[in-house]
């Protein structure tokens, strides 16, 4: 590989002290960078640390406040993504936006389709081209299948040849590989090699940090808006990006671990517990334990959390609490039976988000100081006020409403709401999504002091760094069914990663016990 | 905690606001008269009080995040099947006031099963249930409705408590209050505002959202109801379609008070300053000789300077 260094030519790209802020919300705070053509930059760093705004910002989707851009030497802001794209600038975002009626070539091609002399679309000189392009990518997908039909892969590979079809200067992925498997993310990467082998830059978003490490040239942490690392190939290891997303190291962001859990009392169980979406699942968490749940997106996780917390509840199989029988037919069931979930998207499914914080914190303790249906309103002050202190939720006054809160504090509203009766088995399904590195912690504490006082937990999370940094023992999901276990001692993110990628041949816990 | 329970009940922004409009309103009407007197108001406020009862119960289903278009069609049948029980002998009371409620709760349990059992969207399912209602009006009386309210129980509406305040005026005040003690500090009325704020959330914190909103919709028919048998008590008869236009009045009350469409707010002072504001911008066009007609385009302009003032605090 050609070892491009700052002096041989001049950089494709060049950020200078780039800087936006939402209101007073400051999300980029001096960034700089610079990239050559025919190079691989990794940006990297955790939900919420400017990784998107700084992509919008290249590919002409939000402006910026102040520093400077250059693309070739000239200066470059584009204004509008059309603006940036003429000016070789394509972006894929993570989210696909592949329209499910069109055909993968009408998609590739969707806004600049060969045309007759009437305007209408010529579909056979559409699909040849499509079918060269894909072809030259090394894609097996056929330009005449349409968008419904495709794996989550066949459509991030459909979006990318998307982009490379109007042959861009730069190309910006944002997180490419965060919802296919170990194979498909493979050919993601070495797509990307190929690519830069012809002399097109480009940056990916990724959270997979051996990634990362494999096919980046050059490697941008950001933190809270910050730049907190810029290394080049070889000048940088595993533990350097860690501590430049994190700012600190592992071991002060996450509780200890007692050693002792594996002996305690079995608190929560499912034995061939499952629904319409989910095949019958066998997992037990002991008392005191946090049982990690990890794997690839939209394996199981949605419909195991939301059976947990009784919104789709379980149709067959034995649920037990305590080795007690457990009917788990609806939300109210499960709050009963001791099971607090808290649910990923706090905005959608945990907030009433336009009323005052007071409200949304005292849901659940209202019941204790009413009487004949009537609320007291002075236990529902002290309680949310007590709730306040407790969970350190940073307002002045409790009767703005929640959506004014930051994430964090908001997450901590819905632990707060949730914790208010001494739960039995806490589910948690993404619980630090979108939440400050400061309140990550301080939520991964709780965690930990909860299991002390013998509450179980189920931890349903993408995030491997959190997996491994709380759990006493982590469960993968490949496609609603448990793919394979790893004990504590074994923990690695290949390790998880392999195991989620697909069932196990040899399961690695047979070893363990 | 008595200081705890009247800080509470702050009024919101937009109820201040209304009531802001409401005052201008009412000095433009007094200067217009010439002076007036309070007593002009006051009749304004008793004859208003039909639809600010209605107005508070489409206030509570706009907190659900619904729209209920039955409550004229609902007030109308109130109307028509008080009158004809009654038939003018005051003997009738008990009959006559359980079957026009009774009705009523059999209105709002239907529009509560079409929208939660049968998921039909809430604005569909009342206008539907209106058209039923309308219809079956008609079939009942073959266009001609036939009783009378008996003068001794038009003094609900036609009385005043030693001259100052209307017997109507009252029972819309104890309406208002009882419905303000549900939504704020009872366990069932809170649960309605949070699953009206958010349902998905509701149902996931264990509310049953689902029975709440036949709730809604029952406490709204009643109102509506309710709102009928005043509207009797000031016509003394029966009449077809006579609270047609109670639906749209009802809403633009709310809205004027206060109420989003996204659900989530209940501001009951806020709706009664809604339905002030129509009846009084009624009373000052007539003052100045405006055509009836008048009243519809200053009422739209309301409604649309009320939301810009709303919307003019919110950031973008």
């Amino acid at each position: 590989m050609p070892d491009r260094t700052d002096a041989d030519t001049t950089p494709l790209l060049v950020v200078e002290a780039m800087s936006k802020a939402f209101g007073r919300n400051s999300v980029l705070k001096g960034v700089s960078f610079s990239l050559h053509a025919g190079e691989v930059l990794a940006l990297v760093g955790e939900n919420g640390a400017g990784k998107s705004t700084l992509m919008n910002i290249l590919s002409g989707g939000l402006g910026h406040d102040h520093g400077r851009m250059s693309l070739d030497g000239a200066a470059f802001a584009p204004s509008t993504p059309t603006e940036a794209a003429a000016a070789g600038v394509a972006i894929v975002h993570q989210e696909t936006t592949i329209l499910p009626d069109l055909s993968v070539a009408e998609t590739i091609y969707f806004g600049s389709e060969p045309r007759n002399a009437l305007g209408l679309i010529r579909q056979n000189e559409l699909h040849a081209r499509a079918a060269r392009l894909l072809a030259d990518l090394g894609f097996a997908i056929s330009p005449h299948r349409l968008g419904r039909d495709l794996s989550a892969a066949e459509r991030q590979m459909v979006e990318i040849a998307g982009a490379v079809s109007r042959s861009p200067r730069l190309l910006i992925l944002d997180e490419p590989t965060a919802s296919l498997s170990a194979a498909a993310a493979a050919s993601v990467l070495q797509l990307m090699a190929r690519l830069k082998a012809t002399g097109m830059a480009i940056i990916f978003i990724s959270h997979r940090l051996s990634e990362v490490i494999e096919s980046a040239d050059r490697v941008v942490v950001l933190k809270d808006g910050e730049m907190t690392l810029q290394a080049v190939r070889g000048a940088f290891t595993r533990d350097d990006l860690v501590v430049a997303m994190v700012g600190r190291t592992l071991s002060n962001i996450f509780p200890e671990r007692p050693a002792e859990v594996t002996t305690q009392p079995e608190r929560f169980a499912l034995k061939a517990a499952g629904n319409a979406g989910l095949p019958p699942i066998d997992l037990c968490v002991r008392r005191g334990e946090v049982l990690g749940i990890a794997g690839l997106e939209g394996q199981g996780q949605k419909p195991l959390a939301d059976a947990l917390c009784g919104l789709r509840p379980f149709t067959c199989g034995r649920i037990e609490i305590d080795g007690q029988l457990l009917r788990l037919r609806s939300p109210a069931a499960a709050i009963a039976a001791g099971i607090a979930s808290i649910p990923d998207d706090r905005r959608t499914e945990g907030l009433a988000l336009t009323l005052p914080i007071r409200l949304n914190l005292s849901l659940f303790a209202l019941r204790q100081g009413s009487r004949f249906g009537f609320l007291s309103v002075s236990h529902e002050a002290d309680f949310a006020e007590a709730a306040r202190r407790r969970y350190d939720i940073k307002t002045v006054d409790l009767e703005q409403p929640v959506s004014q809160l930051s994430g964090g504090n908001q997450q901590k509203v819905v632990f707060a709401r949730w914790l208010a009766g001494e739960p039995r088995l806490l589910v948690l399904y993404e619980p630090t999504k979108g939440v400050d590195v400061e309140t990550e912690s301080e939520i991964y504490h709780l965690i930990g002091s909860l299991t002390q006082r013998g509450v179980a937990v189920l931890l349903i999370s993408g995030d491997l760094l959190e997996l491994i940094g709380l759990s006493d023992r982590i469960v993968t999901l490949y496609e609603g069914r448990i793919s394979g276990e790893i004990a504590r001692h074994a923990f690695s993110e290949e390790a998880i990663m392999h195991l989620a990628s697909g069932p196990a041949p040899a399961p690695r816990e047979a070893v363990d016990a | 905690m008595a200081p705890l329970v009247i800080t509470r009940l702050r009024p919101a922004s937009a109820t201040i606001r209304a009531a802001a409009l409401l005052a201008l309103l009412a000095v433009v009407l007094l200067v217009a008269t010439r002076g007036g007197s309070l007593q002009l108001l006051l009749d304004n406020a008793r004859q208003a009080a039909p639809l600010g009862i209605i107005a508070l119960g489409q206030a509570l289903i706009l907190m659900m995040g619904r729209l209920d278009l039955s409550v004229g069609a609902a007030a109308g049948l109130a109307n028509v099947v008080l009158a004809s029980a009654f038939a003018g002998d005051p003997t009738n009371l008990g009959p006559a006031l359980a079957l026009t409620l009774g009705l009523g709760l059999a209105v709002g349990l239907a529009n509560g099963v079409l929208v939660v059992v049968l998921r039909i969207p809430a604005f569909l399912a009342t206008l539907a249930t209106a058209m039923v209602i309308a219809g079956g009006i008609l079939v009942y009386t073959g266009g001609s409705p036939r009783g009378s309210i008996p003068a001794s129980f038009r003094v609900i509406t036609e009385g005043w408590i030693g001259d100052v305040l209307p017997w109507s005026v009252m029972i819309w005040l104890i309406v208002s209050l009882v419905l303000v003690v549900f939504v704020h500090f009872t366990l069932a009325g809170r649960q309605m505002l949070i699953a009206g704020a958010n349902a998905r959330a509701a149902r996931h914190s264990g509310i049953a959202a689902g029975s709440l909103v036949v709730a809604s919709f029952v406490i709204s028919a009643l109102m509506a109801t309710l709102g009928g048998i005043l509207l009797s008590a000031i016509t003394g008869m029966a009449s077809i379609g006579i609270a047609d236009s109670y639906t749209v009045d009802s809403i633009a009350a709310a809205v004027i008070g206060g109420a989003l469409f996204s659900g989530g707010v209940f501001l009951p002072a806020g709706a009664a300053c809604g339905a002030l504001i129509i009846f009084l911008i009624q009373s000052l066009l007539y003052v100045l000789s405006l055509p009836p007609a008048a009243r519809f385009i200053v009422q739209g302009a309301i409604i649309v300077f009320a939301l810009a003032l709303a919307n003019s605090k919110k950031e973008p």
